[in-house]
Order: structure tokens, then C-alpha cells, then sequence
């Protein structure tokens, strides 16, 4: 296959799949973490 | 949505599968596209970098109408806001990639990696403009004032997409025509190199739209988390007031 076509291809399919776990990866972290950090019961202020 | 899976959802998956085939057989089909006696290999590239022009200005087209939205009263939504930005974010990837794949096709065609004419210079700017809307979206502000500004630059920047896409006519410049202007009969674009433009096209329309609904959700998430945080600051404040004597 020709250099440049393989190029054109490759960074293109390497940066959506980069970009792509990128934002799913960073969904499930904060998922996680929305879970875990959920306020705890109010504080009855005097 | 917000649970395990993170993101995902049965719509994601539906759209993650139907993405993953057109682009594989985008790739698969371009890739066995034959030499032209123009470009010999190099028009392989026709299957790829037209689609990635036309997600790019799709993107900043959903980026305009939801900040159009978001500033009329009657249809304003915290989540027209969040597409906004999450669209532009998945804009600025398309354009950073047309043009990437537009200097690799430029080099052994035209000879050099870049040149300024109207459309490439217009690309670059596109880029920039989407850059520093995302940036405008990072600067500190509350939601409603990070919106509001957000949204007016979302629809001044949005007029560098028509001139860009109409650039190859109103200007003289070494880019070819409109790519769907070549499929007309009386040009010389083969059958199998229209279908398999079109079907780049439909592909990356896919891409977009699994990113998008993902990157809406993140979006979301991070809102979230930052009013979670907000509480839980505030109640450990209400606590140290009725601990302190």
C-alpha cells in the first residue's frame, strides 16, 4: 500500500479511536465517581 | 445512563455498531478503491477526507442551532448548552483530521504539505475560531454567563462554514470543487468512487453521532460531580459552624 494512503488512513482511524475511549473512559470515571461522592444527609443549621 | 457502564446505553451501542460497520467498510472499500490515472493511489483518499469535512461542518452546525436555542427564551435547556460545547469539542477532532489528511493528499499531488489558498487557509481558521470557543467554554464564569457568551460565539464563528464550503467557487484555488458537486453527470468522478464518498460520508455521520450522545453524557456527568461537590463543601461548612463555639 502507498505511504501517504496508509497515512490518511491510519491517523484517521488512530485519532477517532484515541478520541473515542478518550470520552468513554472519562464517562465511567465520573460515573464511578458521581456514585461515590453523592452528599451525605443535611445538617440541621441552629 | 449514570450507572456502571458509564455512558453507554442501548442507543449508543446501536449507533456504536452501525458507526463501526460503515467505517469499516468505508476503509475496506477505500482502501480497494483502483488508481486513477491522475492520482494513481492517492485517490483512495476520497473515501475519508470529504466525510471528515462534512462532520466537521455538521458538528458546527449542531454547535450554532443549539446555541441558537439555548439563547431563545422560550427554548432554553441547561442540556442545549451542554451539546453545544460537546459538539464543538468532535468538530475541532473532523477539522483537525481533514486537514491532516488534506496535507497528506496535498504532498505527492500538488507538492507541497500546505499552501495558503482560500480553502485551506479558511480550514485553519475554522480551527482556530473552534479552538478558542472551547477555551471561551474553560474560562471561570457561572453557567448561565458561560452559556450565554458561549452560544454568541458559537454563532459568529458558524459563518466561516458556508464560505469555506462554497471557498473553491468564489475563489481560484488548487483544492478541487464541491466533492458532492463532482457526482453530477458530466463530471468524470467514477460510479464506485461517488459510492464509496458516500458511504465516508454516512460513516462518519455515525462517528459523529455516537460521539455526540456520549460526549453530551460526560458533559452532563461533569455538571454533576460539580454540584455534588458544591454540597458537600457547603455542608462541611454547615458542620464547622455548629462544631465552633
Amino acid at each position: 500500500m502507498n505511504g501517504y494512503v496508509a497515512a490518511g488512513y491510519g491517523i484517521t482511524l488512530f485519532t477517532l479511536a484515541a478520541y473515542a475511549l478518550r470520552v468513554v473512559w472519562r464517562g465511567r470515571s465520573l460515573s464511578r465517581a458521581a456514585s461515590e461522592a453523592a452528599p451525605g444527609p443535611p445538617v440541621e443549621s441552629s | 445512563m449514570t450507572n456502571r457502564t458509564g455512558t453507554a446505553s442501548a442507543l449508543t451501542l446501536s449507533l456504536g455498531l452501525a458507526a463501526a460497520l460503515a467505517l469499516g467498510g468505508t476503509v475496506a472499500l477505500g482502501l480497494s478503491l483502483p488508481a486513477t490515472v491522475e492520482q494513481g493511489e492517492y485517490s483512495r483518499l476520497i473515501a475519508i477526507h470529504p466525510g471528515l469535512a462534512w462532520a466537521s461542518y455538521l458538528a458546527f452546525g449542531v454547535t450554532a442551532a443549539a446555541s441558537a436555542l439555548w439563547l431563545w427564551p422560550r427554548t432554553r435547556s441547561p442540556r442545549s448548552d451542554l451539546v453545544a460545547g460537546s459538539s464543538a469539542e468532535i468538530g475541532v477532532v473532523f477539522t483537525a483530521l481533514t486537514l491532516a489528511t488534506g496535507s497528506i493528499w496535498g504532498r505527492p499531488t500538488w507538492g507541497v504539505w500546505w499552501v495558503w489558498d482560500a480553502r485551506l487557509t479558511l480550514s485553519a481558521l475554522m480551527l482556530a475560531l473552534y479552538l478558542g470557543y472551547l477555551a471561551l467554554r474553560r474560562v471561570p464564569a457561572p453557567v448561565d454567563v458561560r452559556a450565554r457568551r458561549s452560544a454568541i460565539a458559537a454563532l459568529l464563528a458558524v459563518a466561516v462554514v458556508p464560505v469555506n464550503h462554497f471557498a473553491v467557487e468564489w475563489w481560484r484555488t488548487l483544492h478541487q470543487g464541491r466533492s458532492l458537486a463532482q457526482t453530477t453527470p458530466g463530471n468524470d468522478l467514477d460510479g464506485i468512487f461517488v459510492g464509496v464518498m458516500l458511504l465516508g460520508f454516512l460513516a462518519m455521520t455515525l462517528v459523529y453521532c455516537w460521539l455526540l450522545v456520549h460526549r453530551v453524557r460526560v458533559a452532563r456527568l461533569e455538571d454533576r460531580l460539580d454540584e455534588q461537590s458544591l454540597a458537600v463543601a457547603l455542608d462541611e461548612r454547615r458542620r464547622e459552624a455548629v462544631l465552633a463555639p
